[in-house]
């Protein structure tokens, strides 16, 4: 896939280092410093009632943490753990957030200027969580903003914080009811 | 060769402390008149390694104290002098200052040089035979500026603040220069008093009600020479910025000078009162948890080993499917090994489970004390009667529930127990009881507070509720009218009356309870008592589980929330509306919740009378939770769902299983709401 070789003058921006992984045969990029782990596969704790994308959660040295399954999330189907399949760890804020992924390309350093403006991709992603566009090998990367997509309310994955904890509240009312 | 003798230190601290509340229990419990020869030659014992070991260290002050009190109780010991009570006091008293003695040399608190030499001549005269001289009233300067701070059981009394300010003003003109506000009873208050009183007298009013440390007595500037006369031997006198930084502080040096004035202060506070000096040590020092701890280990730490363990858990199973794969002559030699490392890996979590439990004891030893102290300052005769101590709670709790039990202890010596005058004329013994009872249910500890005082007035609540504007009305059951005194609108003004105003900062005890997962529970009676009990799960961390399969699926039930299971009989499940809702026991229908409907699992079992009921109790509803398979009953520890993810509607919490897999514990109060509702909703 790619190799470092092509990516011009790697040491000019060494902030932003990317890891490069697959979605069905969609290639992602996220900022490597959102990366906290990367873990073998394991079958997460499935939890009744929380989102299709949300495949449960799984123990992380002691800590209970959700796992995300993010081509569900894309509406590229259920992913089903292959051999390729690992579970990236994220750091977003304070809290660990798990993400399958089919699986791993490359550590790839990219400058900022390479990363062109994406257009608008549909309700799927939505273009605030996309950084943009890159071109690596003739290959197109999708560059997201994971920490913004996690942290999104309709991903439901940060139930405290007020708006949210109020929208689910609500939540819990109506499913009392129905 | 010389000896860093700085990293013994920590041992002489704790070492000291635990004699230190060993000499505090016995002196305590004995009887002044008649105390036992061993409880005597106990004290002898404790008091002499205090002075052997802080001699060592070179703490002259504390081997000066503890000198003084061996000689007395050597003293008493050999029949040469006869036991007072006031022994017992001097003894309480000096038990403080080497308390404060010893923060002091652990840089945590200012050393009270003149407590301390108020003790020693104390100590000093009664080991003399003599009874304390009557005090010389030194006539001062034009007055004195006076900055404490009150102790904690006092600061939140207005009944003992009125007290003080009472007395200071006996004593000369008060002028209030700064007063802590409603918000922190506990915060610094500066007076100044204008007459021509002793700087003794002044001390004996106001060391009843603050720490050592303290208070600082600083004369006001003499308004002429002649006055300043007055003052002979006028002690080295210098500033110190104190915590606000406004005023100097007063500090004694010849102690010879001492002497005198802090034999007047002792007498001017003695007998019962006197041991009140220092008494309210207890903010500080009953923290440190009596005769507890010899080893401090942060609750993180045990956390963190928890954890561990259970990595170690996982890590051994991972082993165990690797030995699976070599031949057969090394897997049965791993096997073993893999036996032993479980059996091993087992012990050791349940011993660091173990480590978070501790005997309420720990909070319980504050409170005779207090009790005592407390009684004696509001004039009243209190017994204080400790049930169930022994009873175990978890580390983290038993640090939160000490603040909120000292309010209920103080309440109910403030304003439930009479004052012996008033114990008569209802025809009750003079000596007020308090009883503090600690016992285990399920899953779940119960702390009480009982007095057998005047109890709650319900008239006055309900007129009080009225007066702020509360909706009530007369037809209130009697629990809810009581549950009115943790409004906060009762907290903040003064007392309803004495008798019923069980107003002080309810509403911050049952927040703070509320905080811990508890209950309060207040019954009382008019004219016979008042019982609050706070009821706690017992640990916030640790909870017995009964592990359940539903399909694949594991959960957990906690173990305090089940009363029965059972397999239900085919002819005992009922149908509602052609489904299959409940199910009868012993003559009670039960709304059953099918967890594999109920979570959508897969491959769940559907006919109820080939799975397992188990029976749940939740708020006084029962209800049966249909499961698939009982797989287990063990201790699971709490992890939270919200620390990386969020609150789930019918799971408190999951758990780390022995698997190394997730399994969420079920929320059952949640879940049996559930099927309540549900049942409205089909009628």
């Amino acid at each position: 896939m790619s190799s470092p070789a092509s990516v011009p003058d790697p040491a000019a921006a060494p902030q932003s280092e990317f890891l490069a992984f697959m979605l069905a045969d969609e290639a992602y990029a996220i900022d490597i410093l959102a990366v906290r782990e990367i873990r073998a596969y394991e079958p997460a704790t499935r939890i009744a009632g929380a989102p299709a994308f949300v495949r449960g959660v799984i123990n992380l040295r002691g800590l209970i943490v959700p796992v995300v399954d993010l081509r569900q999330r894309f509406g590229l189907g259920r992913s089903e753990p292959g051999s390729g399949t690992v579970i990236v760890v994220l750091q977003v804020d304070d809290r660990l957030v798990g993400m399958l992924v089919d699986a791993l390309s490359d550590v790839i350093a990219l400058p900022v200027a390479q990363i062109r403006p994406a257009p608008e991709f549909g309700p799927a992603i939505g273009a605030q969580h996309v950084r943009g566009l890159a071109t690596v090998d003739e290959q197109m990367l999708i560059v997201l903003d994971i920490c913004a997509l996690m942290r999104a309310p309709d991903m439901g994955l940060f139930g405290e914080q007020d708006g949210s904890a109020r929208a689910e509240t609500a939540m819990t009312t109506n499913r009392g009811r129905s | 060769m010389s000896l860093d003798m700085s990293q013994f230190y920590q041992v002489f601290f704790e070492e000291t402390e635990e004699h230190l509340a060993s000499i505090e229990a016995i002196l305590l419990r004995i009887d002044p008149q008649h105390p036992a020869p061993e409880e005597i030659a106990e004290i002898f014992r404790a008091a002499h390694s205090i002075k052997g070991s802080s001699a060592t260290f070179g703490f002259e002050d504390m081997a000066g104290v503890t000198h003084l009190m061996e000689d007395l109780l050597d003293r008493v010991r050999k029949g040469e002098l006869a036991p007072s009570r006031e022994m017992v006091d001097a003894c309480l008293a000096a038990g403080d200052v080497l308390r404060n003695q010893l923060d002091a040399h652990r840089g945590e608190r200012r050393p009270d040089l003149e407590r301390a030499e108020a003790v020693r001549s104390r100590l000093a005269e009664l080991c003399d035979g003599a009874a304390p001289g009557a005090a010389p009233q030194t006539a001062a300067g034009p007055g004195f500026d006076l900055a404490f701070r009150l102790a904690r059981v006092v600061s939140g009394s207005e009944l003992l603040v009125d007290n003080m300010l009472a007395e200071l003003a006996a004593l000369g003109d008060c002028e209030i220069v700064e007063r802590p506000g409603a918000l922190q009873p506990e915060g610094g208050w500066r007076i100044r008093l204008r007459g021509a009183c002793a700087e003794s007298a002044l001390r004996g009013v106001l060391e009843l009600v603050t720490d050592p440390g303290d208070l600082t007595i600083s004369p006001l500037a003499p308004a002429s020479a002649v006055s300043a006369a007055d003052r002979p031997a006028l002690p080295a006198e210098y500033s110190e910025d104190a915590e606000d930084g406004s005023y100097t502080l007063f500090m004694p040096f010849p102690p010879a000078r001492e002497a005198l004035p802090h034999g007047a202060a002792a007498e001017l506070a003695a007998p019962a009162a006197a041991a009140g000096e220092a008494a309210e040590e207890h903010a500080a020092g009953a923290t440190r948890g009596g005769a507890e701890t010899s080893i401090r280990v942060s609750v993180d730490k045990v956390d963190q080993m928890v954890n561990l363990v259970g990595e170690l858990v996982i890590t051994r199973s991972i082993l165990q499917e690797v030995a699976s794969q070599v031949d057969a002559e090394v897997f049965d030699k791993l096997m073993n090994g893999l036996g032993l490392l479980e059996r091993n890996t087992r012990e050791l979590q349940e011993s660091v489970m173990s480590i978070r439990m501790v005997a309420v004891s720990v909070v319980f030893a504050r409170f005779p004390r207090l009790v005592r102290e407390l009684g004696a300052r509001l004039g009243k005769q209190v017994r204080l009667r400790l049930e169930g101590e022994h009873a175990e709670l978890d580390k983290g709790l038993v640090e939160r529930i000490a603040d909120p039990l000292t309010h209920l202890v103080r309440n109910a010596l403030d304003h439930g127990i009479e004052t012996p005058a008033q114990r008569l004329a209802a025809g009750k013994p003079e000596e007020g009881q308090v009883v503090l009872r600690a016992l285990h249910q399920g899953s779940y500890i119960l702390i009480e507070v009982e007095d057998d005082g005047a109890g709650l007035s319900r008239e006055k609540i309900l007129h009080r509720a009225r007066e702020r504007g509360m909706a009530v009305h007369d037809g209130m059951g009697d629990a809810e009218v009581w549950q009115l005194i943790c409004e906060p609108g009762f907290s903040t003004a003064e007392t309803v009356t004495e008798v019923s105003g069980r107003g002080v900062g309810m509403d911050v005890v049952k927040r703070n309870i509320g905080a811990l997962g508890g209950l309060l529970e207040i019954r009382s009676e008019h004219g016979r008592g008042t019982r609050i009990g706070v009821r706690l799960p017992l640990t916030l961390a640790i909870v017995d589980g009964l592990t359940v399969g539903v399909g694949e699926e594991l959960y957990v039930i906690p173990l305090g929330f089940v009363a029965e299971t059972l397999q239900a009989a085919p002819e005992t499940i009922h149908r509602v509306a052609g489904e299959a809702r409940m199910v009868r026991v012993r003559g009670d229908y039960l709304p059953v919740v099918d967890l594999g409907r109920r979570f959508a699992v897969e491959g769940a079992q559907r006919d109820w009378s080939r799975g397992i009921m188990v029976l749940v109790e939740s708020n006084g509803v029962r209800a049966a939770l249909f499961v698939d398979t009982l797989v287990d009953q063990q201790q699971v520890v709490i992890k939270n769902l919200e620390a990386n993810f969020r609150r789930v509607a019918g799971f408190s919490a999951a758990t780390v299983l022995g698997s190394g897999k997730v399994a969420l514990i079920l929320d059952v109060a949640v879940l049996v709401d559930g099927v309540r509702g549900g049942e409205a909703l089909a009628a």
